[in-house]
């Protein structure tokens, strides 16, 4: 049963790499080719690129992204109390309680200090 | 139950709401900025004084709490009391440095990081004590940053962190492979089963983990192969957080080490045991031998801590009740007399680098401080009359009575290289007292009366140590 | 359930990715590349746990909370870093290790 399923995987997997060489392989034969500096340009994608595209951003980005970082992931710790909570009942949620309010000093500190201003 | 755990817990708690009371009253009013210190003192003596009533109710609040995640019992109150004396010492010699601006951060760092120490000593698990070294962990990294005109300390605070972080990863590659061989996390009972129970294979496994585990921890207590960062990273932060990130990590953590693989070595395991004794006698001999060869103070104290990290390792291979109290010992001689030595560099000067020849003719020009120079850096050699003698004897005493003559041996020898450098400061302070010409040391500013009284601590409590150990000598005998 | 899929199978592709990690780790110069480098080892070790908790131990959650932990600790790791990264290149405009190497001396 296993090598079934396992063999229309594999199946599918293969007739979907050969399907796009194929494709690949007859643009390549078939497709006239005559360029020239026009036909070369960047088109259709706004204004000519200016300088590469690996330029210092915002450095306000970076603040923005770490404190989102941390408190995003914060909600790993939700998944499992919210299977406990049931089991636990008022004393998950004041265990919770600690936890949030933990998290709102540390919000508390990064707005007061100027963290979540955009300028 | 509750009211117990509450009462149990009470120092750690009292901490808790210190920090994040400085961290929203320094957020809302500015004002309060210069009074952190006093809070972050307060909360510290609070603690202590809990710890000592928690300790004197010992037979109702001793204990295992939290799922048997964290326990509760002579180790656990001797670490609280350690970490907190050093806390409040540090406390008082970076008074007047972080008065207003950054104050805050620093002591509310400060703050976890103690707490992350707790934690190390009193977890039951091996997730207890990957929290309580990240909680200790992270707090250092920015301290060591943290420093006001240096781009320098930046520097030292990012590599730090990226050694700091590396070493716990592979510490816990060890953690998951101990976790996959053993099936439990939890050292409530001796982690380690006797090897003749375990299978091949698991064995195999189980090594390895032996090995990623000492790698990490070797690092975070700058043992031999892995203490390379120590002398970049004491040599850039400020010389209090160093003195701090120098001395009581280290105790904690080996406190740790000790809980974990203490009882492994009685059981077995071989392949582990010759790995750490062959880290114990690096650390001794290169530390040693390295130190002598440097001229800056902090370097020097970095490679002496390197050799302090292999005379604790000695306990933790020996095994045993004599060793442990061995340890404990040695680990209050190690704290008081670093910090101490590291408060003496602070008081001559933050801005530039302390050398030896910085240290001539101290004893005519500043008496005081010589003294208290010298009572730290022969505590820290293991000279007769002070601490450091004792806790090295209990430490080479327990090798021998565990069958490692050898080790004893090498510590004994290195101790004596390690007189060497200590003998160039002291000579250099108290030279000119015999002969008339030698150059003029560097001139001092007034040392403020906080780190004068943290001095004097600091000297009390080596003397005392060294009073206390004269029983644990003679009973020994 | 499928037996195809096992636990040493796992344990070999948190192998492979750890040493990954690690070569990036000891070879890489720009800081954000160590970094990028430890947290793939990191998650080497969280698929290591889990699958030894999905295996050896099926009862129990201890490698998935074990997991649920490390990630959490490593994403304020991660932005502790980035912070002390942002503020060196501020003072220095390099995020290069070696570059930084002003320490000596």
């Amino acid at each position: 049963m296993h090598l079934d399923s396992l063999l229309a995987i594999g199946l599918a997997g293969c007739v979907g790499v050969a399907f796009v060489l194929v494709v690949y392989a007859l643009v390549a034969i078939l497709a006239p080719k005559r360029p020239n500096a026009l036909k070369n340009a960047t088109y259709e994608c706004g204004h000519e690129p200016i300088g590469g595209p690996w330029v210092p951003y915002r450095i306000q980005y970076y603040a923005f992204a770490i404190i989102f970082l941390i408190f995003d992931i914060e909600t790993a710790f939700l998944y499992p109390w919210a299977i406990v909570y049931r089991k636990l009942g008022a004393f998950a949620l004041a265990e919770m309680a600690v936890f949030i309010v933990v998290l709102v000093i540390g919000l508390v500190y990064a707005w007061k200090k100027g963290a979540l201003k955009w300028a | 139950m509750y009211l117990n755990a509450w009462l149990a817990w009470s120092p750690e708690i009292v901490l808790t709401l210190a920090w994040a009371g400085m961290l929203v009253c320094g957020a809302l009013w500015p004002r309060t900025h210069p009074y952190m210190r006093h809070a972050t003192l307060a909360a510290l003596l609070i603690a202590l004084g809990l710890a000592g009533l928690v300790a004197a109710n010992a037979h109702s609040l001793y204990g295992l709490y939290f799922s048997e995640a964290a326990k509760l019992d002579s180790v656990t109150t001797f670490g609280r009391l350690l970490f907190g004396s050093a806390g409040v010492l540090v406390v008082l010699a970076s008074w007047d440095v972080h008065g207003e601006e950054n104050a805050v951060e620093f002591f509310g760092l400060f703050v976890l990081s103690l707490l992350g120490e707790v934690v190390i000593v009193s977890g039951q698990n091996l997730l207890m004590l990957f929290l309580g070294i990240e909680l200790l962990a992270l707090p250092t990294y920015a301290l060591i940053a943290i420093h006001k005109t240096r781009a320098r300390a930046i520097a030292a605070g990012l590599k730090y962190f990226l050694l700091g972080m590396f070493a716990s990863v592979v510490m816990l590659y060890g953690m998951a492979l101990l976790y996959g061989s053993l099936g439990t996390i939890s050292y409530v009972h001796a982690l380690f089963p006797d090897p003749s129970h375990l299978s091949a294979a698991r064995l195999g496994v189980l090594q390895f983990a032996f090995f990623f585990l000492i790698l990490g921890l070797g690092f975070k207590v700058t043992a031999f192969p892995f203490h390379f960062w120590s002398p970049d990273v004491y040599a850039g932060g400020s010389t209090q957080v160093v003195a701090y990130i120098s001395t009581v990590p280290k105790v904690a953590i080996m406190l740790a080490i000790f809980r974990i693989l203490g009882p492994a070595f009685s059981t077995g395991y071989p392949i582990a045991k010759w790995f750490l004794i062959a880290i114990a006698v690096l650390s001794m001999v290169y530390g040693n031998i390295v130190a002598l060869m440097q001229d800056d103070v902090r370097r020097m104290l970095a490679y002496s801590g390197v050799a302090n990290t292999g005379y604790m390792l000695i306990a933790i291979i020996a095994g045993g009740a004599d060793s442990q109290a061995a340890l404990l010992f040695f680990l209050v001689v190690y704290t008081f007399g670093n910090l101490g030595a590291f408060f003496v560099v602070l008081g001559m000067g933050e801005d530039r680098h302390i050398t030896i020849g910085d240290f001539d003719g101290l004893a005519r020009r500043y008496p005081v401080l010589a003294l208290a120079m010298g009572c730290f850096l022969f505590s820290l050699a293991g000279t007769p009359p002070l601490a450091g003698f004792f806790g090295k004897f209990a430490l080479f005493k327990s090798a021998v009575a565990h069958g490692l003559p050898l080790l004893a041996l090498v510590g004994l020898v290195t101790t004596v290289i390690s007189v060497g450098y200590y003998l160039k400061i002291a000579s250099n302070m108290y030279g000119d007292l015999v002969q008339r010409d030698l150059p003029e040391g560097r001139a001092i500013e007034r040392i403020p009366v906080p780190l004068r009284i943290a001095l004097v601590l600091a000297v009390t409590a080596t003397l005392v140590t060294g009073v206390l150990g004269i029983p644990l000598f003679l009973g020994a005998l | 359930m499928s037996a195809v899929v096992g636990l040493r199978e796992f344990l070999v592709l948190s192998a492979v990715l750890f040493a990954l990690g690690l070569y990036g780790a000891l070879s890489k110069k720009s800081a954000i590349m160590i970094l990028m480098a430890i947290e793939l080892m990191t998650n080497a070790v969280n698929i290591a746990l889990i699958a030894m908790s999905r295996f050896l131990t099926p009862g129990l959650m201890t490698g998935q909370f074990f997991a649920a932990f490390i990630m959490v600790v490593s994403t304020a790791e991660i932005g502790l870093g980035l912070a002390l990264v942002l503020a060196l290149y501020r003072r220095t405009r390099t995020v290069e290790v070696d570059r930084i190497d002003r320490l000596k001396g």
